[in-house]
């Protein structure tokens, strides 16, 4: 089966035209949620992930570079932090022992704002991340504790994130 | 006058060219990320303000940094040495794309040029003589890119080594064809564009060793953050290297090595005192463009510094050397320049050996006059205030083996976690995409600009791919859409 020029421009336009589209419609949606101030670690991470899934139906080109941008806009307020990823065992249940410290006596990222992405490891999954409101902190790398709970016992895990 | 005094002056002459010329804006732009914005000026702000705090009163061509000529001059009277030459380098690339004259070895701001780029003559060809002298005859044009011509270059005698050395960098430095095309299109990423210049000067011999050179100067992130006190500009930078040892890294985050490492902007850099805890260190900073002025120097600061350091998760496994940093109580003091500054420096390992390493750091910085975070991220390249991460990896390489360079890291296990380290961190090397740590700067107008913009790009590149695919030419136009500037 061929296909004409005129049918590859085609469907070119409509693929463009359909991810366009969608693409502005997340970006729309986020806008509206930052303007609002209700912009958050849960929101970054579905953001992250609709995006990824956009991108993976476009071009990997077009991908790379769009993933980029929901890189810079999963964190998009300038307060929300993403640590890189740390490691537990599968199935394990993740409890922060405690806040964040920058040091004793020093700012501290309480356990309100610390949010474990996943805090339920699947039975496969061994990484998690932590996504923080850092809004009003100071700029360093904060430090602590989560507790990765199993059957079997409980295991502390040092973690940290940087703010910048 | 010092080396950074000249270093200033140049990029203080870049930001004043770029105000009244769109192209040559968009031209520095493409190494100076901050320049897209077209309100972005820095110079003449930082001029008077300094000015101002001396209780004069001055005009911004009473700069008591050099106009351009006058620091290229300076800067062709000595050879540079560890991190500034990377820092002299970067300069003179950002100088070419505003005043395209200096990348023209013929003019009297090109011949400057060479001689500010030539490497010492004991390290390149003894008998050569100053480059000022006898400039050797140009490459040809297929030599600028061509591996074969690298290789000619080697083979061929070199007679004027000095010129042939510092014209063939500022030929290196110039060549849009390595930053990714002639049309204006970049494809390559800074950090990338700037390996490749290292590594084909290497090659060719035009420098004598790659040490210091990397990463790239001004390559960090700028952010404007909601500080404790309201928005302040933030710079990141993070890179990851083989060229030192954990160990030795570790040698080199106390901050009285920043004042050996980088002599020439920290002047002092003194452990005064312990915060309530002994666990937490002050010190007095001072940092210059000219350490030797005093407080005649042009850029001269001051302030206390609270340090505190950490092994993670603790010293006998530790994965990671941590220095965070603040202004100490009782800073600022009303005349400070220094408003705010805290920041981080976090050397981790990548893998379970001692290479690789991730280097980060992060420095929130405002100074008593209002400038805006773009405006302060180039200040702060200008100054070489946010190199940190350079400077450590510098002094690292080339003393983190000798015996009794550095200090010990004063560092302090987490008690959270000591005894009872647990499996720690991935250290991927390859994180998952948005993973990195990502406070985003990136208003979110501005995103879905950008995100348009590259798709933009993209479909016109397609299309074109696509006609000349119908017209049975070369299917060209595919490996651009997806690079797109860094932000």
């Amino acid at each position: 089966v061929g296909f004409s020029a005129s049918d590859i421009v085609q469907g070119y336009a409509t693929l463009a035209s359909s991810l366009l589209e969608r693409w502005n419609g997340l970006a729309a949606d986020a806008s509206r949620k930052f303007d609002a101030g209700e912009y958050d670690c849960e929101s970054a991470a579905n953001d992250l992930a609709t995006s990824a899934s956009l991108a993976t139906e476009g071009i990997a080109l077009w991908a790379e570079e769009m993933l980029k941008a929901a890189s810079a806009f999963a964190g998009p307020g300038p307060s929300i932090v993403t640590s890189e990823p740390f490691r537990a065992p599968a199935g394990a249940t993740l409890e922060l022992a405690g806040p964040l410290t920058k040091g004793p006596t020093l700012d501290e990222l309480p356990v309100s704002v610390v949010h474990l992405q996943p805090s339920q490891l699947s039975a496969t999954e061994t990484e998690f991340t932590l996504c923080v409101d850092a809004a009003g902190h100071r700029g360093a790398t904060y430090f602590g504790t989560v507790n990765a709970l199993t059957k079997t016992g409980t295991a502390p895990v040092s973690v940290w994130i940087t703010v910048p | 006058l010092t080396e950074l005094d000249a270093i200033v002056g140049i990029y203080g002459a870049v930001d004043e060219a770029v105000q009244s010329d769109s192209d040559a804006r968009a031209r520095v732009a493409q190494l100076l990320p901050p320049y897209r914005d077209p309100d972005v000026h820095w110079y003449g702000d930082f001029v008077r303000w300094l000015s101002e705090e001396r209780g004069v009163v001055a005009k911004r061509s009473e700069s008591r940094f050099p106009a351009l000529a006058d620091a290229l001059e300076q800067l062709g009277g000595g050879a540079a040495e560890g991190r500034m030459r990377a820092r002299r380098m970067f300069a003179i690339a950002v100088a070419i794309r505003a005043f395209p004259e200096i990348g023209e070895p013929e003019s009297a701001l090109g011949s400057a040029t060479v001689r500010a780029l030539a490497s010492p003559p004991s390290v390149e060809e003894p008998s050569a003589t100053p480059a000022a002298e006898e400039p050797s005859a140009p490459p040809r044009a297929d030599e600028l890119s061509a591996p074969a011509g690298a290789e000619e270059e080697r083979s061929a005698p070199a007679p004027a080594g000095v010129a042939h050395g510092g014209r063939r960098l500022q030929e290196l430095l110039a060549d849009n064809e390595l930053l990714g095309g002639a049309n204006g299109t970049r494809v390559l990423k800074l950090s990338t564009w700037w390996d490749q210049v290292v590594a084909t000067a290497l090659s060719e011999g035009v420098i004598p060793d790659g040490v210091g050179l990397r990463p790239m100067p001004c390559s960090g992130r700028v952010l404007t953050v909601p500080g404790v006190a309201g928005p302040v500009a933030a710079l990141e930078t993070q890179f990851q290297t083989d060229e030192v040892g954990f160990d030795a890294a570790t040698r080199f985050i106390e901050p009285v090595n920043w004042k050996t490492c980088m002599p020439n902007f920290w002047c002092d850099m003194e452990l005064t005192g312990r915060g309530v805890l002994p666990v937490l260190y002050r010190y007095h900073e001072v940092v210059s463009s000219d350490c030797k002025a005093g407080r005649g120097a042009p850029f001269r600061a001051e302030t206390d510094l609270l340090f505190n350091f950490r092994w993670l998760p603790d010293e006998e496994h530790a994965e990671v050397a941590l220095a965070n940093y603040q202004l100490s109580d009782g800073r600022p003091l009303p005349d400070d320049l220094i408003r705010v500054d805290e920041g981080t420096v976090l050397v981790s390992k990548v893998g379970p050996g001692q290479t690789p390493l991730s280097i980060t750091t992060t420095k929130r910085i405002q100074f008593s006059y209002p400038f805006s975070s773009e405006a302060i991220a180039l200040i702060m390249c200008a100054l070489g205030y946010a190199d940190l991460a350079g400077q450590l990896l510098y002094c690292a390489a080339t003393r983190g083996n000798a015996v009794g360079s550095g200090t010990d890291f004063p560092g302090e296990s987490a008690p959270s976690a000591a005894g009872a380290p647990g499996p720690g961190a991935v250290n991927a090397t390859t994180p998952a995409p948005g993973a990195a740590s990502a406070a985003a700067s990136s208003q979110v107008g501005q995103l879905v600009q950008d995100a348009a913009g590259v798709w933009a790009r993209f479909l016109r590149q397609g299309a074109s791919a696509i006609e000349r695919g119908a017209a049975g030419g070369p299917a060209g136009g595919s490996g651009v859409a997806g690079e797109a500037p860094e932000a």
